[in-house]
């Protein structure tokens, strides 16, 4: 591809250990997105699953590429699809006490995780999981493909994908071209925005915010190229890490240990055959391949559980934080 | 009285009384003057006692003695998917009207359209309407009416209504315009309304100071015939970037008369 880099950061997720903290999202938030306009936007945000996402069904907007790699027109939401951001009278209702009421000066009609914990189910088979999401600095971006004035582009350095500022005029292509809608219009400054992949603590040999305050320590960085690193023995050794929606043609570089889930319990009370997140679901946001990674997975646990040496369940459990990080 | 105005009123009016191609009278508008791309026309030199009280007024009196042009616009040509992908948003082919004139010191450039809505801000969802006018960079020089070429550029003076103003490009192609590192072009707009919406229309008035120092600021000196062309974006059909329509090639302004004044 010609979009390809010399090098390419990649991102794995273990959603078995996501715990929904949203502490990525603060992370995220607190350095690059709490102001100028980009309040509303979520670089990285985490949404239950099954569930709406963020923005509102952003899997149903179009983008990407169809089989032929041709760019697919996709819909741009309306920033009720987001979430319109709101704030509190602090000031007026708990300092000076002029308002009444502590409310919020917006009506609150939808958020990022506006869902959160819904999911799907009915009791005993209610499941939900967590699925933190970020611009997968893809392999064949169709935000910049969208571009015509080539002003999004991949580093070739490490892959990461950034829209130049300088160039940007706000034609919006790119939000609507990207499938997991992870570029965002800054309506303040007139230009599109996205994840940088925190390349600036990247250059210093530091992971991104989101990855290095995730309590769950379920983020391993590292190059594509790397053969002794974690996110090499993931993806390409054990093969237990999926692409999200790998069928809209971009290649992305950020993947997910899909979540396992306990038996389905039967009307007689008793574990069934299938498990309780449906497969089918899974595979619809991972691919074919989600059993498969089930599969191995429960035999590394297994193994494990009979006191044998599994080199994939230690490289998941993650002993030492700093080793979940490669970045010399 | 207002010699050169009434001297370039006479070149018009015998031009659209002996059906010159391609400048001939307007079968929309009976006071504008058609034009087809590739025809010349002269510059209308203010006299030097009349004196414009704003820069860039829409609504300013002076506009009445001076030709007004009319050419059709049409969709341009698709150069990127990005734009195929949306090319029912093209809009169909529409008359623009347009006047340039100078007093001496500034470029006038006068453009008028039909749009029944007025589209002012860009946001996630929506789209502003814009108007811009394009010079070869250098007078005389071949080259591409859509956005020039690399190594022979144009200048574009782009208007843009949130905030009413104008930017001032530079293009080597398609995807190249990029903002110049001076901004001496300035515009001022007047959107009218009328009892039928589809008669509603814009007035857009952008300027320039004959002398800019910019490298790629297109030079106007007396004497030069310039290569100009128009586009207009419409954003309630979302139009942006390449999705607008254009003259479908140069119309020539003759600067003679700037030293004849």
């Amino acid at each position: 591809m010609t979009n390809q880099s010399k090098r390419q950061l990649r991102m794995v997720m273990d959603l078995n250990k996501c715990i929904g903290c949203h502490t990525c999202t603060s992370a995220c938030k607190l350095m690059w997105t709490n102001r100028n306009g980009r309040d509303y936007m979520y670089w990285n945000n985490v949404e239950t699953r099954p569930g709406a996402g963020y923005p509102r069904d952003f899997q149903d907007k179009g983008g990407g590429f169809d089989e032929n790699g041709r760019l697919k027109l996709g819909e741009t939401p309306p920033l009720e699809d987001y979430g319109i951001p709101w704030e509190y009278n602090y000031e007026g209702s708990l300092i000076n006490g002029s308002d009444p009421s502590l409310r919020p000066n917006v009506k609150p009609s939808w958020g990022a995780n506006w869902d959160e914990d819904k999911g799907d189910g009915e009791y005993p088979n209610s499941h939900y999981f967590y699925l933190p999401r970020l611009c997968n600095h893809c392999s064949n971006p169709a935000c910049l493909a969208a571009c015509p004035r080539h002003a999004i582009y991949k580093r070739q350095e490490d892959g990461i994908v950034l829209v130049d500022q300088a160039r940007c005029r706000g034609y919006r292509y790119c939000v609507t071209a990207c499938p997991y809608k992870k570029v965002y219009f800054n309506e303040q400054i007139g230009k599109s925005e996205k994840c940088l992949f925190c390349y600036p603590r990247v250059e210093k040999g530091l992971p991104m915010a989101c990855a290095r305050q995730c309590v769950g320590r379920i983020r391993w960085v590292g190059y594509a190229d790397d053969t002794e690193g974690a996110v090499h023995l993931l993806v390409e050794k054990y093969r237990v890490a999926l692409p999200l929606l790998a069928d809209r043609g971009t290649r992305p570089n950020v993947f997910y240990v899909p979540p396992d889930s306990p038996l389905r319990i039967g009307t007689d009370g008793a574990p069934e055959a299938k498990r309780r997140i449906p497969i089918e679901y899974l595979e619809g946001l991972f691919g074919p391949r989600v059993g498969e990674v089930l599969e191995t997975l429960a035999a590394e646990r297994a193994r494990r559980a009979r006191g044998e040496s599994s080199e994939l369940m230690d490289l998941l459990i993650g002993y030492r934080h700093k080793e979940f990080f490669k970045l010399g | 009285m207002y010699k050169s105005l009434r001297r370039v009123s006479l070149v018009a009016l015998a031009a659209a009384l002996l059906q010159v191609s391609p400048i001939s009278a307007s079968a929309a508008n009976p006071n504008a003057l058609a034009v087809e791309p590739g025809a010349t026309i002269p510059l209308t030199v203010f006299p030097s006692q009349v004196f414009l009280r704003v820069a860039n007024d829409p609504s300013e009196i002076l506009w009445e003695r001076v030709p007004e042009y009319q050419v059709e616009l049409v969709a341009a040509p698709v150069v990127h998917h990005s734009v195929e992908l949306r090319k029912s948003s093209a809009g169909a082919p529409m008359p623009l009207y347009f006047s340039v004139a100078s007093d001496g010191e500034r470029l006038y450039v006068k453009l008028r359209w039909r749009d029944a809505t007025r589209d002012r801000e860009t946001g996630m969802d929506q789209t502003r309407d814009g108007a811009a006018v394009q010079f070869a960079m250098r007078p005389g020089e071949r080259t591409s009416h859509m956005m020039g070429a690399p190594n022979r550029p144009v200048n574009i003076w782009y208007w843009r209504p949130d905030g009413d103003r104008a930017e001032n490009l530079g293009a080597g192609g398609f995807g190249s315009a990029t903002t110049l590192p001076d901004q001496p072009v300035s515009a001022r707009s007047h959107y009218g309304t009328a009892r039928v919406a589809d008669d509603n229309q814009w007035t857009v008035v952008l300027s320039r100071p004959l002398a800019a120092g910019g490298e790629y600021d297109a030079r106007f000196e007396p004497g030069m015939v310039h290569a100009m062309a128009f586009a207009v974006w419409q954003g309630d059909y979302d139009q942006r970037d390449g999705l607008k329509r254009t003259t479908p090639g140069w119309i020539n302004v003759d600067f003679s008369p700037l030293g004849e004044g």
